[in-house]
């Protein structure tokens, strides 16, 4: 198949068709037709002249434009092996005008794992508050419980030497016990806080022992030191 | 602007989930690092607001008549964030370079004057609101803390002394934000009447897993200085043409609000209704302000307060939840009836009340799912920060 070239194209004048862009060539031999008898033009030299240099001239700038192309082409090649090699979406990358791809993926996943860092902060924050608090309202609900039974235990056994305020003190006592058991349970487990914890134990066994009459070492006793095998 | 091709253009990048956001934000701090200060480390919940919130001006895209009030309120609380004008095209820019990035081939110079058009809209009426609302007050007061009383085992008393007037109504809220946890703002509710002296009590309750309560709790103390947003709520203030008497239903610190309204009755010299609180609290220690509300009962003879614990058999209290202790009595259908607590506290004793007859329009309560305390949806954690609210913090 052969294309039509300008031999085969109708006969126009080249200046009258104003849609196609002029050649170099079609510059510097206009089909021009002769000026009618009796008119004046200008002189031809000139006229060949300034047509040589506009020719000379155009010729130069389509060969910058087409060097320019070929330089933008190599470019984009370049571009599109460089993002392809690093499995990058180009077509996104075309539209993604002056931000670079790669720092938003990068972002992304530091964002992504940001979150779910502290995501996994608070929810573990949140269950050692729960249990703490559940722990301890437990401990306190037992240390009633015990209180009762330790206050009819005593109640039976008192017979006419019963007493209200003996009473009082075997309730104190027993509620005591065990918030000091469950205290010293939490000493075991909390190894930062063991000696605060260690403290507090002796020192509320000591005011326990005082409130009650009977010797602090045996209510101490009752609650194993942290490290006492026995 | 083609508001069905713009709502089709929103149906399909919407459909690639929570990575639209997540891209959007990356994008815009790559091209624009100076803005990464202004939001949290973590963005799980700027990234629910920000597709919750273009949802929702999209969704009225055709008569945006709706929408207008939320977007100026928009513009009005973005102040406290530090949003300057220039930061909208920033936005916009970040905003259609994503849109473009996730409608690949579907993207076309049609659609972007589409996208740019709406945006436009949206960024013209926010501007526009913030800069009437800086013609009238700060972006944020600050405040500092005179007092930090821990009251049982997660709750603390603060006392604030803002820097200047600082103007709300007892039932409002104002956001806080701390020194601990910058550009992290939640609500929290004056639990007094305004004061001569300016003060301004908050309850705080530490939720387990919450960022800003259990830091104001543990962290705070006197001398720190808050930033308090401007106060937002009209659902707990009082009616100032109401006769009839009031019921008042405390969960925790949800007290901290319905205090306030009883100060504000106490200082109206005339006021003769009755005020029935009951404050509900897990256990005996829970009961964080019983020595204040009592004393409140002895000066004023129309206020009876009631306690009544969830988890304490043994205290001499009235057992059970609130609502249940107070629908043992009839005749709350002639009440005002204000319900403050955790969300699920305030759903279910709106509920019951409903059961028992009590006319929707006279209970008066917080709604978390509204605007401004709109919850993160699928951040279970984040929500119990709003449950606070009532409680005291809300998100």
């Amino acid at each position: 198949m052969t294309y039509p070239t300008s031999a085969h194209r109708p006969q126009h004048s080249a200046v009258a068709n104003r849609r196609s862009p002029l050649s170099a060539d079609q510059i510097r031999h206009p089909r021009l037709r002769d000026a009618p008898i009796g008119r004046r033009g200008y002189r031809r030299e000139d006229v060949e002249l300034l047509l040589g240099r506009i020719a000379a001239q155009v010729e130069e700038r389509d060969a910058l434009i087409a060097q320019l192309q070929a330089e933008i082409h190599q470019l984009r090649n370049h571009y599109r092996s460089y993002y392809s090699d690093r499995g990058i979406d180009l077509a996104a990358l075309d539209k993604i005008t002056g931000t670079r791809v790669d720092a938003v993926a990068v972002l992304m996943n530091a964002q992504q794992m940001a979150d779910q860092l502290v995501e996994d902060a608070r929810a573990q924050a949140r269950s050692m508050a729960e249990i703490a608090r559940a722990e301890a309202e437990t401990t306190i609900s037992r240390g009633r419980a015990d209180a009762d039974q330790a206050a009819r235990a005593y109640r039976a056994s008192a017979g006419p030497n019963y007493s209200p305020d003996r009473e009082q003190l075997e309730r104190i006592s027993a509620v005591a016990g065990t918030v000091l058991s469950a205290l010293n349970g939490a000493t075991t487990q909390a190894h930062g806080a063991a000696e605060q914890m260690q403290a507090l134990t002796a020192a509320f066994a000591f005011e326990l022992g005082n409130l009650t009459g009977r010797p602090a070492v045996r209510i101490a006793r009752q609650v194993r030191a942290p490290g006492d095998a026995s | 602007m083609d508001t069905v091709r713009l709502k089709a253009s929103w149906a399909r990048v919407g459909a690639h989930g929570d990575r639209v956001a997540q891209y959007f934000y990356s994008l815009l701090f790559v091209a624009r690092p100076e803005l990464r200060t202004m939001f949290p480390v973590s963005m799980a919940s700027q990234r629910d607001r920000l597709v919750g919130a273009l949802g929702r001006v999209l969704s009225h895209v055709d008569d945006v008549g709706p929408v207008v009030p939320f977007v100026q309120g928009l513009g009005r609380d973005h102040r406290k964030f530090g949003v300057q004008p220039e930061h909208f095209p920033m936005v916009g820019q970040a905003l259609l370079e994503t849109l473009a990035y996730f409608e690949g081939d579907a993207w076309t110079p049609e659609l972007a004057a589409d996208w740019t058009a709406a945006y436009q809209l949206v960024a013209g009426v926010m501007v526009e609101s913030a800069a009437e609302s800086a013609a009238s007050m700060p972006a944020w007061w600050e405040a500092e803390v005179v007092s930090h009383e821990r009251r049982g085992l997660d709750v603390a008393v603060l006392h604030l002394r803002p820097g200047s007037t600082y103007r709300y109504r007892p039932g409002q809220s104002c956001s806080v934000e701390t020194p601990y946890l910058p550009t992290l703002w939640r609500y929290f509710s004056p639990a007094n009447a305004p004061r001569s002296d300016g003060l301004i009590e908050l309850h705080v309750k530490a939720v387990p897993g919450g960022q800003v309560s259990p830091a104001l709790v543990h962290r705070g103390r006197p001398g720190d200085v808050l930033r308090l947003g401007a106060p937002v709520g009209e659902r707990l203030t009082l009616e100032p043409t109401s006769e009839r008497e009031l019921l008042m239903l405390a969960g925790g610190t949800g007290l901290a609000p319905l205090k306030a309204l009883i100060e504000q009755l106490a200082l109206d010299g005339r006021y003769r209704r009755r005020v029935t609180l009951l404050f509900g609290a897990r256990t005996g220690r829970d009961l964080y302000d019983l020595p204040a509300l009592e004393e409140l009962a002895r000066r004023l003879p129309w206020l009876t307060v009631v306690p009544v614990l969830s988890h304490d058999p043994w205290h001499p209290a009235e057992q059970g939840v609130v609502v249940e202790a107070a629908l043992q009595h009839d005749g709350w259908a002639e009440h005002d009836v204000y319900v403050c607590g955790s969300a699920p506290m305030v759903a279910g004793t709106r509920e019951q009340l409903l059961q028992a007859g009590v006319p929707a329009a006279r209970i008066r309560s917080e709604d978390y799912t509204a605007d401004p305390y709109r919850p993160d949806s699928d951040q279970p954690d984040e929500s119990l920060d709003v449950v606070t609210m009532a409680v005291s913090e809300v998100n």
